[in-house]
């Protein structure tokens, strides 16, 4: 109902109907309007072009093509009209009591739905002109019956969907009457549905019946119609090009209106249900692509950017991976979302990257990998990934690119031929969701052998080996099967453990997953990060962990980057983060996170939310939220600056004015890293618009 | 509260405990459920010429029929057994090849079929290739370029082709090709068994005239369908294991993509049948549409029948053809366990909401369904 209402608002849903409503004003009234005889001949005024008497010229034998138009447009129109309501009267009710048959009466129906969907309109209407009698009625009523199924199986499919929807069952339980329910829901559920197959059902009808009269089949000859005045007047394109373009026009215009109707109404609809439907959050592989196609590879990029700024650096000429000075906006470049970010991860490293969702971590993790959405774009800084590991560069004899096979590369302005040599082969990737990352209508182990084969120039045996091999080493019982099974058959942590063996079959020498235990059970997921962790410990892969859960995080990562709003405020080793925050919010985050507290009962969340991207002010972003903020806060220019007594490699670093005088609080035994499995137990909900579930 | 519960969720048990038990292997339920709409069309056909009042003694004679005549000529046709026998006899003889004689010729109206035939087949199998293949280009680079100028001029081309009856399409080719340019013949007929190349000559105008309707379908279906398919994660996956842009495209996406264009494919088998009653006219073809069109002017009931029949079996043919090819494009549904019709032609035409025939509806966008879809006259 609200749709009919919608569609309504819409500039080019009016214009379409003021135009069927000139159409139907035409068909009602044509023949009255009509300045002359349609059937008067004047031999005198053969195939005369528009002008005189004839405001649209004269046909072959002199008669007046405007009134001709005129009149025929009723005998077109309600014709095609008289079909549809046929249809509709044969379609509708019969589909709506449909859902109330039996298996055998539903199976009976739409068996017979489908014997009157093989046959051909024009012909199966030739065929009751000829054994009916030659009218248009009989014509029209074939069609009729013929287009009834149109109407049947939409009123059918929104009847049945209405049949399950709980809103109903609720109604039902609440005592209301099937009449009562039919009446009230499946009227305003399917009546936009009715509308627009009844526009479509009339631009077929409106084709078939201009095909018919054309082949004057219902109408004989000297009446008008406008496949009847097509039929003579085609034939003299050549000297009277308006009488053929005219009705042909109308028929477009006509035509035209009612798909363009029928198109409004179906998008106002379905708008409508899924404003009622749809899930609040989105899952979090899809949160910057909203619009286009695939990911384009960092199109854009201007890699010269910004000085790399936050102190000092080390120096990581080894580093597996390095970013410098890394940005990357939104919304075709209007707004910064990722705002200066420089870390390196060293091979057999595990970074960890944590934050709320919308703090820039996987914004920066999708730019390390190239896989930006349309209108999101790394606008400065360097993504640097380092030499590959030695032992990897045996493995691929055909791949020429351009860094070399194994020397640095440099991420940002790649073209799409250079990121094919780097993805898969030097650089892996695991995402939340694993199975919607495979091709549903192929094996898993043919996917994982594709690759394998057109790179390595491996046989579909060797492959084949290899593959059972990956799955293996990723501690998949039974190798064989899982090769040949379909991802719907197999479980959530069997696919997150495919996409692994798919991301380490080329030996990259880099890691990333992003949020890729988060939608696992807490026994799976314990058990995916000791495989994580096993194989970087293994192969000297640097992994680049990004989670919004810091427990997750702790448990595999040597080092951990705090995201909030955009930027990073804070860094160093995960022991020493974990005893000894230095800024407030990962304080609030320990303080949230489940780490080293079994017992908690009630959801803890950090009060407040991050500014909204391109909101935030010159001063510290988490100020507003922060329970020591002090008025310096506000202040410009906080930089990330390191913090005195680091340990190790020298790289803790904290973006708080305040991070020398605060003595914040750590996690409880988080100093002593415990055995994978139990320091998880945190809740696993899916992204969380505004609160850390940590 | 438990009790109060349960009946819905019991009904709604029961319900799937039905379906799964009635749903058998999905080759014999597709055959059996073209079975049947064989029989119920035949049904359809015969019940069609038994409510008219045709009999042979007036399409032969006209008004000078005496009732004697009628009598005489019915019970010589069989028109005087009980209409179940009738049907029955007209229906095992079909099976059997014989479709009777015609009431005006006598000549057996299988052997009148069998003339016209391969002129529809043929040149609505020309038709159905050339929509493949324009219908294809035009989807796929309408979807790469998503958004694009050339994304809109094929969705503009594809909406105006929508609104154009088949035979203006047809005398337009004509025009231009025929007539303007003089590159191929405006009309006419050699059997491609006579001379294949002067077989394509002549067959070519209609059959391009014929596929442009069926190609504006694929063009739509396929480019909406690629568009969402290259938006799934799957092929942010295969380029992240390496995968060109192209492989991902055809290796990966149009594979899943497909489906939805080939049930409109599908669909467009009685499009293009019906509408070679039209083209048949124009480019004075010897098809079965004028078979069946002088046989109307005769009210010439069993060659009525006989064609009617014989197009309901080559439409049923062809999505049986389309059935195994979506079988093919999709081996995971064979292993799937699946509630409702999944990925078969049939069954995505038949059962709604099934999830291919539910998918192919809403990636088609704003049509409620692949037959409107497809457009113009069947």
């Amino acid at each position: 109902m609200n749709a009919l209402r919608t569609t309504l608002r819409v500039p080019l849903a009016r214009v379409a109907l003021a135009a069927l409503g000139v159409v139907l004003l035409l068909a009602l009234f044509g023949d009255r309007l009509a300045p002359m005889d349609p059937l008067a001949q004047d031999p005198s005024a053969i195939l005369h072009n528009p002008g005189g008497g004839h405001l649209l010229g004269t046909d072959y034998l002199g008669r007046d093509v405007l009134s001709r138009l005129l009149a025929g447009t009723g005998l077109s129109v309600l014709a095609a009209a008289e079909a549809v309501a046929v249809a509709a009267l044969l379609g509708v009710v019969p589909g709506l009591l449909s859902v109330r048959f039996g298996s055998t009466g539903s199976w009976l129906a739409l068996r017979s739905v489908d014997a009157l969907m093989t046959l051909p309109f024009t012909l199966f209407a030739i065929a009751a002109v000829g054994l009916l009698g030659n009218g248009l009625h009989q014509a029209m009523i074939a069609l009729g019956v013929l287009l009834s199924p149109l109407f049947f199986r939409v009123v059918r499919a929104a009847a049945l969907g209405l049949d399950r929807a709980q809103y109903v069952e609720a109604a039902e339980l609440m005592g209301a009457s099937r009449a009562w329910i039919l009446r009230v829901h499946t009227w305003r559920k399917v009546l936009p549905t009715v509308a627009v197959t009844t526009a479509h059902a009339l631009a077929t009808s409106l084709l078939t019946v201009s095909s018919l009269t054309f082949l004057g089949i219902g109408v004989q000859p000297p009446a008008p119609t406008w496949g009847g005045m097509l039929a003579s007047d085609l034939g003299f394109l050549a000297q009277q090009p308006w009488a053929p373009a005219v009705p042909t026009f109308l028929i477009m215009v006509t035509i035209g209106a009612l798909n363009l109707l029928a198109d409004v109404l179906a998008d106002a609809d379905r708008t409508d249900t899924a404003a009622l439907g749809a899930p609040a959050g989105e899952p979090a592989g899809k949160t910057s692509g909203k619009k286009g196609a695939l990911p384009t590879t960092t199109a854009g990029a201007r890699t010269a950017g910004t000085e790399p700024s936050g102190g000092p650096h080390p120096p990581a000429d080894d580093a597996a991976l390095r970013v410098e000075g890394l940005h990357v906006t939104v919304g075709g470049g209007r707004t910064e979302a990722v705002r200066d970010v420089s870390f390196t991860v060293r091979p057999g490293e595990a970074l960890g990257l944590v934050g709320e969702s919308g703090s820039g971590k996987t914004l920066t993790c999708r730019s390390v990998l190239g896989l930006l959405a349309p209108g999101v774009a790394v606008s400065a800084g360097r993504i640097t990934l380092g030499a590959a590991a030695p032992d990897a560069a045996s493995g691929s004899p055909g791949a020429a690119e351009p860094a070399g096979p194994t020397g640095p590369a440099e991420l940002t302005g790649l073209t799409d031929r250079a990121w094919q040599q780097v993805r898969g082969d030097r650089l892996g990737a695991v995402f939340q969701d694993p199975g919607s990352y495979l091709n549903p209508s192929l094996t898993v182990g043919r996917q994982l052998g594709e690759p394998l084969r057109l790179r390595l120039g491996l046989s579909r045996d060797e492959a084949r080996r290899r593959a059972v091999e990956l799955f293996e080493a990723v501690g998949l019982r039974d190798p064989q099967t899982v090769h040949d099974s379909y991802p719907h058959e197999l479980s959530g942590g069997m696919l997150q453990r495919v996409l692994i063996a798919v991301a380490v079959s080329g030996d990259p020498g880099l890691l990333v997953a992003d949020e890729a235990t988060t939608a696992l059970d807490t026994v799976v997921q314990a058990e995916v990060l000791d495989l994580l962790d096993g194989l970087r410990k293994r192969r000297g892969l640097a992994l680049l962990l990004v989670s919004h859960d810091l427990a997750v995080v702790a448990d595999v990562c040597d080092r951990i980057l705090v995201f909030y709003a955009g930027e990073i405020v804070e860094e160093g080793p995960t022991a020493e983060v974990i005893a000894r925050p230095a800024h407030p919010y990962t304080e609030a985050l320990l303080q949230v996170a489940s780490l080293g507290r079994r017992h908690r009962r009630e959801p803890a969340v950090i009060p407040g939310r991050p500014p909204e991207p391109g909101t935030a002010g010159p001063g510290c972003r988490f100020a507003d939220r922060c329970a020591y903020a002090t008025p310096d806060c506000t202040g410009s220019g906080i930089s990330l600056t390191p913090v005195g007594g680091s340990g190790g490699d020298g790289t803790r670093r904290v973006r708080c004015v305040r991070a020398e005088d605060l003595a914040l609080t750590g996690a409880w035994g988080a100093g002593t890293p415990e055995a994978p499995g139990t320091t998880v137990t945190t809740p696993t909900a899916p992204h969380h618009r505004t609160e850390a579930p940590v | 509260m438990s009790a109060v519960l349960s009946p819905p969720r019991a009904r709604r048990a029961g319900l799937l405990a039905r379906r799964a038990a009635r749903a058998p292997r999905p080759l014999g339920r597709v055959l059996a459920g073209a079975a049947t709409v064989f029989l119920l069309s035949s049904l359809l056909t015969f019940g069609l010429g038994a409510v008219s009042d045709a009999n042979p003694a007036a399409a032969v004679l006209g008004e000078t029929a005496t009732p004697a005549d009628i009598a005489r000529l019915d019970h010589q046709f069989g028109l005087d057994r009980p209409l179940p026998v009738q049907y029955g006899s007209w229906l095992l003889h079909a099976l059997g090849g014989d479709l009777g004689v015609s009431w005006f010729t006598t000549v057996p109206v299988a052997d009148s079929i069998a003339a016209a035939l391969p002129v529809d087949l043929s040149i609505a199998g020309l038709a159905l290739l050339l929509a493949v293949l324009l219908g294809g280009a035009a989807g796929v680079s309408a979807a790469l370029s998503n958004g694009g100028r050339l994304d809109r001029a094929v969705t503009a081309v594809c909406t105006l082709l929508g609104t154009l009856p088949a035979f203006v399409i047809a005398i337009g080719l004509i025009t231009l090709v025929a007539v303007q340019f003089r590159l191929l013949p405006s009309g006419g007929y050699v059997p491609f068994s006579q001379n294949p190349g002067e077989w394509l000559r002549f067959a070519l105008l209609p059959a391009l005239a014929l596929s442009l309707d069926a190609a504006a379908g694929i063009a739509r279906q396929l480019r909406t369908s690629l568009v969402a398919e290259l938006r799934e994660n799957y092929a942010t996956g295969a380029l992240m294991r390496g995968l060109s842009w192209r492989r991902v495209l055809f290796g990966h996406a149009l594979r899943n993509a497909a489906g939805p264009a080939v049930t409109v494919l599908g669909m467009s088998v009685p499009v293009l049948i019906g509408g070679a009653v039209v083209t048949e006219r124009i480019f004075n073809l010897p098809g079965i549409a004028q078979l069946s069109l002088r046989a109307a002017e005769q009210h010439d009931v069993p060659v009525i029948q006989g064609t009617l029949l014989v197009t309901v079996a080559v439409v049923l043919a062809a999505n049986l053809a389309v059935d195994a090819l979506l079988f093919t494009l999709n081996p995971a549904a064979r292993r799937r366990a699946r509630p409702t019709g999944a990925a078969t032609g049939t069954a995505a035409a038949t059962t709604p909401g099934a999830t291919t025939g539910a998918k192919a509806v809403h990636a088609a966008g704003p049509v409620p369904s692949a037959t409107a879809a497809s457009g113009g006259a069947r």
